[in-house]
């Protein structure tokens, strides 16, 4: 795994069990569900310090069960999903 | 059932009822309600998008502004803001900054001159399509003779804010967000389950607001906007009848005139009827200009 730190950006959003939908300001969107809920609410807002991936992947593997591989996929597609909004920024 | 709560936008509250165990429904529906949920919450985050541009542009117009309704009540009234699901913007513009904040958002495109007069002088305000989503611009929080005896200015004596994407937004505070939750429940025409349980929750999450709600009520000459919303509500969800706000209620004497024009609205009148019952507000000498406003108005729409 690369390693890299991620946060989120400045967005409007609304998490239910099993679902999170997030928008950018400027209107894009996004829902997501399964782990992303989990993922969205383990990423730092944007005036905390930003996250080590793995740091993030090892807290999905303890709180949910999964194995690393299986969180760090769900991880990076829900991260490139925001990412294609702006609504997180990664900093390598 | 469900398709009740998909039109009166209040699937996540039936979804928490769901999930909760309160409310029985066969499997297969459960998923059905869960999407509806999800798409109110889509549309919810759209409006708040809308909602932040536009706060740009009141804010960088130095406009004294509040949010109210929907996405007011969702996060500074009920515990989970995706509980309260909404679908368009409403704002309350201070009454000295209604030409600023319409030349902030339009441009001053004015297409319709005598239109916007008339609702300077006696509407409640105005609808604006902002990137395809509808923002309303309350002036008043009704037409007719409970909106023309408000006095708006008192709105801004003390705002609450929340924020949205890192921006603090202001917002109407509890006694005034509960007012404007009566105004629509009695005044806004087949208002749905919605309006109620924001009265319900307004009551139930701020009762400390409850009782400077009814000392403006009294000031704004709307004691009986108040009493009619809080007797529905409670006949509607059938809530205990021993709390105070119902009981206080109960006692207010509704006067022949304010009876009247809440006769008006609870026939769903058309708006020239509504509009109408501002004639019981004014002094006889300030009635033709009234007419005369009203008048022009409506041939400015015929024409």
């Amino acid at each position: 795994m690369v390693g890299y730190r991620v946060r989120r950006e400045p967005a409007l959003f609304r998490v239910a069990p099993g679902f999170v939908v997030v928008a950018s300001v400027a209107g894009g969107s996004v829902e997501m569900a399964g782990s992303a809920a989990a993922i969205w609410a383990a990423l730092p807002t944007p005036d905390q310090e930003p996250i080590e991936i793995a740091t993030l992947v090892q807290q999905l593997v303890v709180e949910y069960g999964i194995d690393p591989e299986h969180a760090e996929r769900d991880a990076r597609t829900v991260i490139e999903s925001l990412e294609a909004i702006s609504c997180a920024v990664r900093f390598t | 059932m469900r398709m009740q709560c998909r039109t009166d936008r209040t699937a996540g509250l039936l979804a928490g009822a769901v999930r909760a165990g309160e409310i029985g429904v066969p499997t297969e529906q459960v998923e059905l309600i869960l999407d509806d949920w999800h798409q109110g919450l889509r549309a919810c985050v759209v409006v708040e998008a809308l909602l932040v541009r536009l706060a740009m542009r009141l804010d960088a117009g130095g406009v004294r502004w509040a949010v109210t309704k929907g996405s007011a009540i969702a996060h500074l009234d009920f515990p989970d803001p995706a509980l309260r699901l909404f679908a368009d913007v409403d704002v309350v513009i201070h009454p000295d900054d209604w030409a600023i904040a319409l030349e902030s958002l339009d441009g001053g495109q004015v297409r319709r001159p005598r239109t916007r007069s008339f609702i300077r002088q006696f509407g409640k305000g105005e609808t604006l399509l902002i990137d395809d989503t509808e923002a309303d611009l309350h002036l008043r929080f009704a037409v007719g003779r409970f909106g023309t005896l408000s006095t708006m200015e008192d709105c801004f004596r003390e705002l609450d804010s929340f924020e949205l994407a890192g921006r603090a937004i202001p917002a109407l505070s509890a006694e005034y967000r509960l007012l404007h939750a009566c105004f629509h429940a009695t005044l806004g025409g087949n208002p749905g389950m919605r309006a109620y349980r924001d009265v319900a929750q307004l009551v139930s999450a701020q009762p400390h607001c409850v009782d400077e709600m009814w000392r403006v009520a009294e000031r704004w000459r709307a004691t009986a906007v108040v009493a009619t919303a809080l007797l529905s509500t409670w006949d509607v969800l059938q809530l205990r009848p021993d709390h105070p706000a119902f009981c206080r209620a109960r006692e207010v004497r509704i006067g022949r005139t304010d009876r009247d024009a809440l006769a008006v609205f609870a026939s769903n009148s058309s708006f020239r009827g509504q509009a109408r019952t501002t004639l019981s507000t004014l002094p006889w000498h300030q009635r033709p200009r009234f007419l005369w406003s009203a008048w022009q108005m409506s041939r400015e729409a015929h024409s």
